[in-house]
């Protein structure tokens, strides 16, 4: 029976909606219209978004960008010893090419609850000073105005090391951390969303270090 | 919503991943009031259930490549919306100071059983706002009318200028389809108060068609 027909003497047998559907279609959300324009918007806001095809090939972009980074660093450094002779600093810089920039672990992320849809592929590449993780993340929304993104390595005794913050509101969701610890000791990588300081009340479950929103573990390569 | 489409849900899904803005904008039809109604239900403003709609598609738009075909577009893009919504009302809260009158029934959305109500809600106003969305357009008012506006048949008759034996057999016909497409809600897994649980993960719930 439909919700206004009480006592309608002529009401022909109604097929019964399941339990609780009665309920629904008597709130107001049910029926809401969205605005007229929201899908331009939408549009609008798809069109200036790229979207995340091929994350893979993304690891080789980002380690050469670094890789030049770090060749701008050695060529710095050489400049800043002119008259002393540092033997070596050629020897020791980074490696010329992508290709010998080869990971010692990989892993994959997966989202927790809070982010259902994010993943994310980590490389580990050992750079001699520390561990460089790239991370290529898929579906990891920008942190919200107020809120920034932590990675942290753990040990399997519960100790954790923060690896370095990020807000992703920029860029092609590419994102190198690093890490000043053995990654062996430290093999599960959590990503968390934190408040950036002063923090209100903290949230129910963060342990102190944010909420979880992708988690995974090392896996060493051959 | 809009124009109908010629593809059925299973082609939708199929080529989604494609990057195809026809394919959004039909998508979009398709789906874009039950994600604004998922949204509303849990912001319960219409300007930020806008913005939280408008962020759905845009995460569905970026992750689409993503998306196997195979599987069905409607429990993965509820997934993004209620996702969405959440972080819409979370950024709300910081924004304004949080008044205890305006929680509107809910203190947390994250496991606090008040939220959870509210996410249980959000579950179902997916799946019946999609069979409403299904219906056609003269089925759809009757249903309205009679529902949320609580008329009567005769009431509905004289609102809409027809023959209250039109309203009677458009509201008969309306219900056959809404029990049919919700019917998988009667044999969902039910808590013993009769309300019905939300399915985990993405499993089949009500599609467009």
């Amino acid at each position: 029976m439909s919700g206004g027909d009480a006592g309608d003497e002529d009401e022909v047998g109604v097929p019964d909606l399941p339990p609780g559907v009665d309920a629904s279609l008597r709130r107001a959300d049910v029926w809401t219209a969205p605005p007229a324009d929201l899908f331009d918007r939408i549009a609008a806001a798809v069109t200036s978004t790229p979207r995340t095809d091929a994350p893979d090939s993304r690891f080789a972009a980002a380690r050469r960008r670094w890789v030049l980074v770090g060749a701008a660093a050695a060529a710095a450094l050489v400049l800043f010893a002119a008259g002393f002779v540092v033997r070596g600093i050629a020897d020791d810089g980074p490696d010329e090419s992508a290709d010998e920039d080869t990971p010692v672990a990989q892993l994959a992320l997966a989202g927790t609850d809070l982010a259902p849809m994010a993943k994310a592929g980590v490389e580990v590449l050992d750079r001699g000073d520390g561990f460089a993780l790239v991370l290529v993340t898929d579906g990891l929304a920008p942190a919200p105005d107020g809120m920034y993104y932590e990675g942290w390595l753990r040990s399997v005794a519960g100790d954790s090391v923060s690896i370095g913050t990020f807000h992703l509101r920029d860029g092609d969701g590419t994102v190198v951390l690093w890490s000043g610890v053995a990654i062996d000791d430290f093999p599960t990588l959590t990503i968390t969303l934190r408040a950036v300081p002063p923090r209100e009340a903290a949230e129910p479950g963060s342990g102190g270090e944010g909420e979880p929103v992708l988690v995974g573990s090392l896996d060493a390569t051959a | 919503m809009g124009p109908a489409d010629p593809w059925s849900d299973r082609e939708l899904a199929a080529r989604f991943p494609d990057g195809d803005e026809r394919v959004l904008r039909a998508v979009y039809d398709r789906f874009g009031g039950a994600v604004y109604a998922v949204a509303y239900a849990i912001v319960r403003d219409q300007a930020r259930a806008a913005d939280a709609a408008q962020a759905t598609f845009v995460n569905a738009w970026r992750a689409a490549a993503r998306f196997d075909g195979s599987h069905d577009l409607a429990p993965w893009l509820f997934t993004i919306a209620r996702r969405a919504a959440i972080d819409e009302y979370r950024r709300q809260r910081r924004v304004v100071p949080t008044d205890p009158a305006d929680l509107d029934g809910f203190d947390a959305l994250d496991g606090v059983s008040r939220g959870d109500v509210v996410l249980e809600q959000a579950w179902e106003t997916w799946q019946v706002r999609l069979a409403v969305d299904s219906l056609p357009g003269d089925e759809r008012e009757v249903v309205r009318l009679s529902w949320f506006e609580g008329l009567t048949h005769p009431q509905i008759a004289s609102q809409l200028d027809m023959p209250v034996g039109t309203v009677k057999s458009r509201s008969h016909r309306a219900h056959r389809r809404l029990a049919n497409a919700l019917a998988h809600l009667r044999d969902a897994n039910r808590a013993g108060d009769g309300n019905v649980r939300q399915p985990q993960g993405d499993e089949g719930g009500v599609s467009g068609q």
